[in-house]
Parts: structure tokens; sequence; C-alpha cells
């Protein structure tokens, strides 16, 4: 199996499983953590992710389709897309937009996904976006658990993205609640003097 | 240049002495927190009366007088408004009186920039860590050149964490240093966990364990409790440095004065090949020296402010500051 990715979390290796272009994602042993709760971690977020990737592919969105699990690696179909990073203007706006979207979808059914930035998207040959990474996501989630996905991405693109973003985001409509939630968040003070953004 | 800085943003008043990059003083008084917590005006008042000593003090560890500082800084923020206008009103007083350039420094950037020039690194991620701010930031340098604030806190800062812990546990005294002696030898008992994306919040981590405080071994709580918040921080500086493509580790700020934190930041740092770095206790805790050294990268590079603009700003944000150095 070849390497193809390193994250922060996990190794990524390329493979085929019954013909299927399918990709392995196993966590690393963090030793710096303390080993009891590291294994709690590292098996807990394997768990998570399997369960809610799964679920969220059952909805036809655009997430991987989980394959196998184990207790730390999960197979999953290979997405054949690239990083977001340096996307042309209007198929980045098209990218947001689809984000919107799939982010609506997962918080009308009480999924958070927990690290909701365009590190863990991708784009397709055909422009289309998809979502990976759900090793941080949660079912049940709170209303400021739905708000932290908006915020994490809010800050992690540029205005006219987050726009982009917010246009088909607020087409569900439990999202003004959401929104409403992100804006108290942003007042109880950490955000509100953050004035400079940078991308 | 041989420049003063003067730092009062909370419990310590105190002064230092910089000459190119070098540092020559460092003096400090504390106010000593009993029961109650902090008050802020007390620790005004007092601040008020140690000024005067703890400058003639830095000055006589570096072997100076007045007539030879050629620039003064002073903390802006963040802190608590009080502390904060005693060391503005003595900095702006002595600047005027021996006709000084005046520099305001955010404390913030001052632990960070201090502890990096200790370190010899470049462009490291770095993690802030005290009572009321954690944050991991990184030097960027679009839209220009400043600290981006990668991941932080959603509500109380580490710091205020284990303090609080402290007083619910009964230690004496209630900080963060209590925690981390009866850590010792402790088990670990599951405890909520809380990261997302690189930022985290520390209130549910709090409530649980001052709860399991009742039916657990306090040791084990204790311990339970610093290596979860700890391994909260470090994973999150972690995803930070891989994300932004940073090299090497530092950590700075009151709660950088834990071994624990360090031994954790350092082995997470080795796990990527990279190099991690703290400075000694004297830096991580409030101190006039690092508020010297930023000023004197301030004069360098052309920073002057007018005196009528020397204010104080109790939420002053690191990301905000413009980096001229
Ligand atoms: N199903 C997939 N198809 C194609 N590429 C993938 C797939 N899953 C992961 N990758 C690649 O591997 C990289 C890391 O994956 P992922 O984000 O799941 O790992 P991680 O370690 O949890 O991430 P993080 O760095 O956010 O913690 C992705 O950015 C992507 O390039
Ligand atoms: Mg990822």
């Amino acid at each position: 199996m070849r390497k193809i990715a390193e994250g922060a979390e996990a190794d990524i290796y390329e493979d085929t499983v019954l013909g299927i272009a399918a990709v392995l994602k196993k966590r690393r042993v963090k030793r710096y953590i303390e080993p009891a709760l590291e294994k709690d971690l590292r098996l807990q977020r394997t768990k998570a992710e399997a369960r809610i990737m799964g679920a969220a592919n059952m909805m036809g969105l655009n997430v991987p389709a989980l394959l196998a699990a184990g207790a730390d690696t999960i197979f999953m179909s290979r997405v054949a897309g690239k990083p977001l990073h340096g996307l042309p203007r209007q198929a980045m706006d098209r990218a947001m937009n689809d984000a919107g979207e799939i982010l609506g979808r997962l918080h009308s059914v009480g999924i958070a996904h927990g690290d909701f930035t365009p590190a863990n998207m991708l784009v397709d040959a055909s422009g289309a976006l998809w979502l990976i990474d759900f090793g941080l996501a949660t079912q049940h989630a709170s209303r400021e658990d739905l708000a932290t996905d908006v915020l994490l991405l809010k800050r992690s693109v540029s205005a006219r993205e987050y726009s982009a973003f917010l246009k088909s985001y607020s087409k569900w409509g439990g999202s003004s609640e959401v929104l409403r939630k992100l804006a108290s968040m942003e007042r109880r003070g950490r955000y509100q003097t953050r004035s400079l953004e940078t991308r | 240049m041989a420049v003063l800085g003067i730092e009062s943003s909370a419990h310590t008043f105190g002064a230092g002495v910089v000459d190119g990059g070098k540092i020559l003083a460092n003096a400090k008084e504390m106010y000593r927190i009993e029961g109650t917590g902090m008050l802020p005006m007390k620790a005004a008042d007092l601040h008020a009366a140690n000024a005067a000593k703890v400058i003639r003090r830095a000055l006589r560890q570096a072997r100076m007088s007045m007539r030879d500082i050629t620039a003064i800084g002073y903390t802006k923020g963040p802190g608590i408004g009080p502390c904060l206008r005693v060391g503005m009103l003595a900095a702006k007083t002595l600047a005027q009186v021996h006709s000084l350039p005046l520099y305001p420094v955010n404390h913030a950037v001052a632990h960070i920039e201090i502890t990096r020039h200790l370190s010899g690194m470049g462009d490291p991620i770095v993690l802030y860590v005290s009572g009321g701010n954690s944050q991991v930031l990184g030097r960027v340098e679009e839209p220009f050149r400043h600290y981006n604030v990668y991941g932080e806190t959603f509500d109380i800062g580490v710091g205020n964490m284990l303090d609080n812990f402290a007083r619910a546990a009964k230690l004496n005294p209630a900080w963060g240093s209590s925690v981390a002696k009866l850590a010792e030898g402790g088990r670990y008992l599951r405890m909520p966990y809380t990261v997302k994306g690189m930022d985290f919040t520390f209130t549910g981590l709090l409530t649980n364990a001052v709860k399991m405080l009742a039916s657990n071994d306090r040791k084990d709580v204790a311990f339970s409790l610093q290596e979860t918040a700890f391994a909260m921080l470090s994973e999150a500086t972690e995803r930070a440095m891989l994300l932004a493509r940073k090299s090497g580790v530092i950590v700075c700020g009151g709660v950088a004065q834990s071994s624990r934190l360090s031994s954790m930041l350092e082995a997470m740092a080795a796990q990527h090949g990279e190099r991690f770095f703290v400075a000694p206790n004297e830096y991580n805790a409030d101190n006039g020296a690092m508020i010297a050294f930023v000023a004197e990268q301030m004069a360098k590079s052309g920073h002057a402010v007018p005196y009528a603009e020397c204010t104080v700003n109790q939420k002053f944000r690191a990301d905000t500051v413009r980096l001229l150095w």
C-alpha cells in the first residue's frame, strides 16, 4: 500500500478493495498523550468517524463510502478530488455553495462535522465538493456544536467565500437559529475584537 | 540603545532593561492573592506603591541611570484596567520628564517574542497559555505581518480553569502548581475532551472534574484533569503546526511554567522531528524584560507613538498587532 497523505491524526494509504479505489485511514498513536486517554480518543474517533460518515453516505451526500472499519483503521472509498487551495474564483464559489448545502443537510439531522474547514474538503473533476474527515463529528449535536461548524468555516475562508456558503446553508430551515447562536458566540468576547481577518 | 520596559497587566509590577536584545535587568514585585482572589483596586494600589522602587531596582541591576535609557515601553493590554493604568502612567511620566519616545506593547506578543528570541527559532508554532488566555498562534505575512490565532479557547483560559479546580479541591495555594503536585502518581479517569478543529473549551472539563471530587481520589481527579487539558492544548498545537507548516514549537505564558505541559509538547514535537523550546520561568511569569525587548524592536523599526495615543486596552488582542520586525 502506498501512503498518499499524512494528516494531523492519521496516515492515509491508497488501496483497492474488491476492485473499488479505496483509501485506508490509520490513526497514529500519539505518544505524548497519557496512554489510556490516547487509546480512548483513537478508538472513539475511529468509531464516530465510521458511524457518522456511513450515515452521511446513506443520506446521499458527497462523502466517502464506508467499506470496513477496524479499531483504529477505516477503509473508505477514494475520492478522486483535489484540495480547494488555489481554485479559481468561480470554482471556489461553486465549492462553497456545495459546502453550504452539505452542511445544511447534516445539521438538519443533528450531525455536526467538528472540523469543518477547507482542509477537509476535496473538489472532483466535475467541480463538485466532497466532505471528508468525520473524526471529530457528533450525532445529536447541540446548537453550539452546529454553530461551531459555521464559525470554523467562517474563520478559514474569505468574506466572499463565506457569503457563497451562507447562501446555500441558509436554505435549511434551522439555519437561522444556528446563525443566531453563532452571533451570540461571537459576541461572547473571544471573537469580538478579532478585527483583522487575514484570509 | 537601552530600553526600559514596564509591565503591570495583572498581579505583577515589573521593570526590565534590554540593550541590543540583551536582557540586563528584570525586577518585579507581586501582589499576593489571598482567599478572595484578586482585587483589582488593591493590586493597582500596591503597584503604584511599588513602581518607583521596582524601576530603581531594574536600573541598578542594569548598572544604569535614567540618563542611559533611550526609550520606554509599557504594557498596553490585555489585562486588568486599573493595574494597566498604573504602568502606563509611570511610563508616560518618565518618558515626558526625560523626553523619551514611548512604545505601547501587547502583553501576549511580548511573551511570544521574548520566547522566540531566546529559542533562536524563526517561524515556530506558538502555544500561549496564561490565566485568561489560551491560544495557538503563528506568524503570517498577509495582509501585513502579524500573529494569526489558529485556535483558542471558546470559554475560559487554562490557567483560570486550573485555579478554579484548585479552589474547589481546597488546595493551598489555589494555583495550577498545587494541582500539579497533587496529580503526581494519580491514575487516569475518563473526562470530557473537547477539541473543535484547533479550538477547545474548558468549562465542561472543569465542571465534570469538580463533580468527580465527591466520589474519587483527589489525586486521580487532579491527574486526569491535567492530562486531559494539556492533551487538548498539545493536539490543537500539533494540528496548527502541520496545517500552517510551521517549524518548531514554543510555549509561553504563566502556564508554560508547568513541566508536564512542556514535556508533553516536547514529545509531540519530537514525534514530528521538530524542536521544542520553553523559556526559564522568569519570562513566563509576567515581567518587564519582555516589554523592554518588544519596545526595542518597535523602536528599531520606527514605531513611536505620540504620548496622547498611549492608552490602555483591556482586550488588546495579539492578532491586531502589526509586526514591523
Ligand atoms: N476518502 C478519501 N479520498 C481521497 N483522499 C482522501 C480521503 N480521505 C483522506 N484523504 C486525503 O488524506 C488527507 C488527510 O485525511 P483526513 O483529513 O481524513 O486525516 P486526518 O489526519 O484526520 O486529518 P487532519 O489533518 O484534519 O487531522 C486529506 O486531506 C486528503 O488529501
Ligand atoms: Mg483532515
